[in-house]
């Protein structure tokens, strides 16, 4: 009995819903969001593919070059000069890099992440790991981009206030909720149909627009179409929470224009300051080296080398322990303990910026779970690949290369083993190892869990208070 | 004319007893103080931090050993972007701006070191008092002034005000006045508490015309919201006048700025790295668009040089002609770097121009140039940095090719070296960032949008007036 009458109530809410211009409008308002959002995803994609190809292309160029010239070189029987393209150091640090991207993931389009935290291309080099950036209007960084991630983190939860602020303060207003509650319907089931069937629409409207958005910017596979799924999952728990706390404002008694302001107020605080609070309050729960220290600590320590290189440059071979050939004047043997030299004093220096900066992250990742917002925004940008964990993933895979690469040519330098043209194509390159999605399926469940259990709590406490509370006259 | 400073102050003590204003005031107010005071001690640190890593540069410079005055061009120097006084207000565009310059012979690096490849950022919502400013500020007087006369007219007492002869312009005037007047009490603390962190951190007296202007451009915006506001209520429903208001609140402070983001990329795209250095190399080897190649050139300098000095060999020139063929590569890739990036800010400030032309749909863009303008916080005086940063990048490259060429022959060339008379010599990096009216002139479009919207809000407020009736 108890539930037919819900359904009658959900059935009658949704004929309502269906003949509103205005909710239609919304929904192809909400649609047409996520297809510009993906649109904008796909162009940034797009960007980055070719990007990435014309990066690695250069690379390959070089290579081929430097294996010419070196391939020259052995055939005019050339003798060994100081700067002589086979030398060890000089191939390493001046004439030869390894490009290092990371590709799009699937469902990328989606979401486009921060792109200027998180460079997707690193130059490496004998020397350094060095990040590529692309010119980009910093009013655009500071800005952000337009992506679905944006319309479902931060534009849902409006759209689900505005369909709920006057979901029983309407009726009241209009002298209708006297009526309804006259049928054998507690205001409860009222409140919770009403909302079921504005949720109904609102996921299906936000499903509908990501399933177009998908057709028309991915291609499917496999592991785009697991995403897509687990994307739409988490979408409509979203919206249950945010549905739950428009259930809570309602069962006051308040005056539609009051749950408005109290929703707007609760949006801002709980999906906008409360996260930007916590940015601040990890970037002081863990300080570290900032870019201007780094500099002028490597600075430092090329100039402390500069003044004593003779004596340093002989401290460096010793320790080595490997006879040379090289005069103790050459430019490559003089590189070599300059950049060992100088490694040694930054690599504290490293280890804490590179140690502050995960801590940041670790504090970001769990002061996210304060915010429904926050929380979203990582899970969303997890499962496009454009998360903080998969770069850093990435970032720990490209220092990796960065070492063995270095250490190829470095090894060569003391005893003066030059390149052979015949070894350049053998020389590796830098390959994704794709990190396990295991940590963001585990924290997809656990969100999902805490918001259906905190949904649930929010929905009893308003079952309670709308029980109790006087919603009929308006206050 | 004292009818409506009557119901000013009728309002202004009316809103003064609501606990809802003073929870709410109180909130934004204490808010902003808050952020005033982080965002200054962060700007303290910053600032000291950047003028003595500059001190640190310029010794690391002097102090380095007799060399050949070509590895010190290499060795190069770095200069630090000085923050403004005013960021502690408005941080604008830093926190994603390079703010690190290495200056070096042959290449022009872009600026590195953002706060955002620090990993420190927050993007959506800045906590600054700009922040506050522009996206709370409207909340706060939507929230406030929606019911002014809806409320008004749903409770009867509007008809009983104006069957009291109360004209309409009086009516809204007086409410404007006192709803403005009682957020100026509330903000009161905050704009006073600002003056003091900017005494207390500058004794630039431009910097108080700037604050002043800021506070200008903010009253503006304010007045703005509230006028559209109260002209909104008058017609509408304290409902409808709510829902309207905070969604054009929501759409134009969150949604536009960022679809312009991706319509100016769309638009006017920047180039790729790999793209724009092949770009770069591609006209240092071939000239210009194909013209006048590097090896051509330098043969032509070459014979230049040798006719110069009547000489028939390299060899027989009384100078070092490695230094002059330096400095003339030099000048060329300076001028290919020139033209590169000439364009590349051409890009940038179409998009910047794209960003205020959408202020017609979005006041909070216009208030946000001109506030990051005055604040120095701005594209166009990051680019002025860069391009002053290069400019004395060539001087310095000059400087030291010169002295590598006429100090030395052929046949000392190689073994010359120069020392600390050279290197203090050349004078440090010293930046001095762009007048207040170069600053301003750059927002021309978001300065005339800020006064449309005025204008459009004074319209609408009259119009509301000449409409004002006691139903709806």
């Amino acid at each position: 009995m108890h539930a037919k009458l819900w359904l009658s109530v959900f059935r009658h809410e949704w004929r309502h819903l269906l003949r509103e211009k205005s909710r239609w409008l919304a929904g192809l308002v909400l649609s047409g969001l996520c297809v510009f959002g993906a649109y904008n995803g796909l162009r940034w994609t797009t960007f980055q593919q070719t990007a990435s190809a014309a990066f690695q292309k250069s690379a390959d160029e070089r290579l081929a070059a430097y294996r010419e010239a070196v391939a020259a070189l052995e055939q005019k029987q050339a003798p060994d000069r100081e700067f002589d393209a086979r030398r060890p150091l000089i191939a390493g640090m001046f004439r030869v890099f390894q490009p290092a991207v990371l590709p799009p993931a699937p469902l990328a389009t989606f979401a486009i992440g921060d792109r200027d935290l998180h460079p997707y291309a690193f130059r490496i080099t004998m020397r350094e790991a060095a990040v590529q950036p692309d010119p980009e209007n910093p009013l655009h960084a500071a800005t952000g981009w337009f992506d679905i991630a944006f319309v479902v983190t931060f534009l849902l939860p409006l759209m689900v206030f505005a369909f709920g602020y006057d979901v029983l303060s309407g009726e009241r207003e209009q002298g209708t909720l006297a009526l309804v509650l006259a049928q054998p319907i507690t205001p409860f089931a009222l409140l919770v149909t009403k909302l079921a069937a504005r949720g109904v629409w609102l996921v299906g409207t936000m499903w509908g627009g990501g399933l177009l958005a998908f057709l028309l910017t991915e291609r499917p596979s496999g592991a785009a179409l697991l995403r897509l799924v687990l994307w739409m999952g988490l979408v409509a728990v979203y919206v249950w929470l945010w549905l739950a706390v428009v259930s809570i404002v309602a069962a006051q008694g308040w005056a539609s224009a009051t749950n408005a302001v109290v929703l707007s107020v609760v949006w801002l605080v709980w999906g906008l300051l409360i996260p930007a609070a916590g940015a601040g309050v990890a970037n002081g729960l863990a300080p570290g080296p900032n870019s201007i220290e780094l500099v002028n600590a490597r600075r430092s320590a090329d100039h402390a080398f500069e003044a004593n290189e003779k004596e340093l440059t002989a401290r460096y071979l010793a320790a080595q322990g490997v006879p040379t050939a090289l005069p103790a004047e050459d430019f490559s043997l003089r590189a070599l303990a300059r950049l060992a030299a100088v490694e040694s004093e930054m690599r504290p220096l490293r280890e804490a910026e590179a140690q502050a900066r995960r801590r940041r992250h670790q504090w970001r990742s769990r002061l996210a779970w304060l915010s429904p917002t926050a929380l979203m925004q990582s899970l969303l940008d997890g499962l496009s690949g454009v998360d903080a964990d998969r770069w850093l993933a990435f970032y720990d895979q490209v220092l990796a290369f960065h070492e063995t690469w270095r250490e190829r040519f470095a090894r060569r330098v003391l005893p003066n083993d030059l390149i052979r043209a015949e070894e350049v194509p053998s020389w590796p390159r830098f390959t994704l190892r794709e990190p396990s999605l295991s940590a963001l399926y585990l924290r997809l469940a656990m969100a999902g869990g805490l918001w259906l259990g905190l949904g649930g709590v929010l929905l009893w406490v308003a079952g309670t208070r709308v029980g109790s509370a006087s919603i009929l006259p308006a206050r | 004319m004292a009818g409506w400073l009557t119901i000013a102050r009728q309002e202004f003590r009316s809103l003064l007893r609501d606990h809802r204003f003073r929870w709410l005031c109180s909130a934004v107010g204490l808010c902003l103080l808050a952020v005033l005071i982080v965002g200054w001690q962060q700007t303290q640190r910053v600032r000291a931090q950047r003028t003595a890593a500059n001190a640190i540069a310029r010794e690391h410079w002097v102090t380095q050993p007799p060399k050949n005055p070509h590895a010190a061009a290499h060795y190069g120097v770095y200069a630090f972007k000085p923050q403004t006084a005013l960021a502690f207000v408005d941080i604008g565009i830093d926190e994603h701006a390079g703010v690190v310059a290495f200056l070096e012979a042959h290449k022009r690096h872009d600026l590195t070191g953002t706060a955002a490849q620090d990993g420190r950022t927050q993007r959506l919502l800045a906590l600054t008092a700009a922040g506050v400013l522009q996206y709370l500020l409207p909340l706060l007087i939507i929230v406030l002034a929606f019911d002014a006369l809806a409320g008004e007219r749903e409770q009867g007492t509007l008809r009983y005000l104006l069957s009291l002869g109360v004209h309409p312009r009086t009516l809204l005037a007086g409410k404007l006045a006192g709803i403005g007047a009682a957020l100026g009490v509330a903000l009161l603390p905050a704009v006073v508490g600002s003056v003091l962190l900017l005494w207390w951190l500058e004794d630039a007296p431009w910097d108080f015309v700037r604050m002043a202007l800021m506070a200008v451009s903010y009253l503006l915006y304010g007045f703005i919201f509230l006028a559209l506001t109260l002209a909104a209520s008058s017609r509408w429903s304290a409902r409808m006048t709510l829902l309207g208001m905070l969604t054009f609140w929501a759409v134009s402070s969150f949604v536009v700025p960022r679809m312009v983001t991706d319509l100016a990329a769309r638009w006017y795209p920047t180039p790729a790295r790999a793209a724009f250095d092949a770009a770069v190399a591609h006209d240092i080897k071939q000239g210009i668009d194909g013209h006048n190649p590097q090896e051509e050139r330098l043969k032509a300098f070459e014979a230049k040089l040798l006719a110069q000095y009547n000489a028939k060999r390299l060899e027989d020139l009384p100078i070092n002609p490695a230094g002059l063929l330096m400095q003339e590569s030099e000048e060329h890739s300076n001028q290919v770097y020139a033209h590169h990036y000439a364009r590349l800010w051409s890009v940038f400030e179409r998009q910047v121009t794209l960003h205020n032309a959408a202020a017609i749909v979005a006041p909070v863009l216009a208030v946000r140039s001109v506030s990051m303008a005055l604040a120095g916080t701005d594209v166009f005086h990051h680019l002025d940095f860069a391009d002053a940063a290069e400019r004395y990048r060539q001087l310095l490259v000059k400087t030291l090719n010169e002295d590598w060429a006429y100090n030395s022959t052929p046949a000392t060339g190689e073994t010359y070296v120069a020392d600390a008379r050279l290197w203090t010599s050349i004078q440090p990096f010293t930046y001095t960032p762009p007048s207040l009216a170069l600053a301003l002139k750059q927002q021309w479009l978001a300065l005339a949008w800020l006064g449309g919207w005025l204008g459009f809000s004074l319209l609408a407020i009259s119009s509301a007036a000449r409409g004002l009736t006691a139903v709806t």
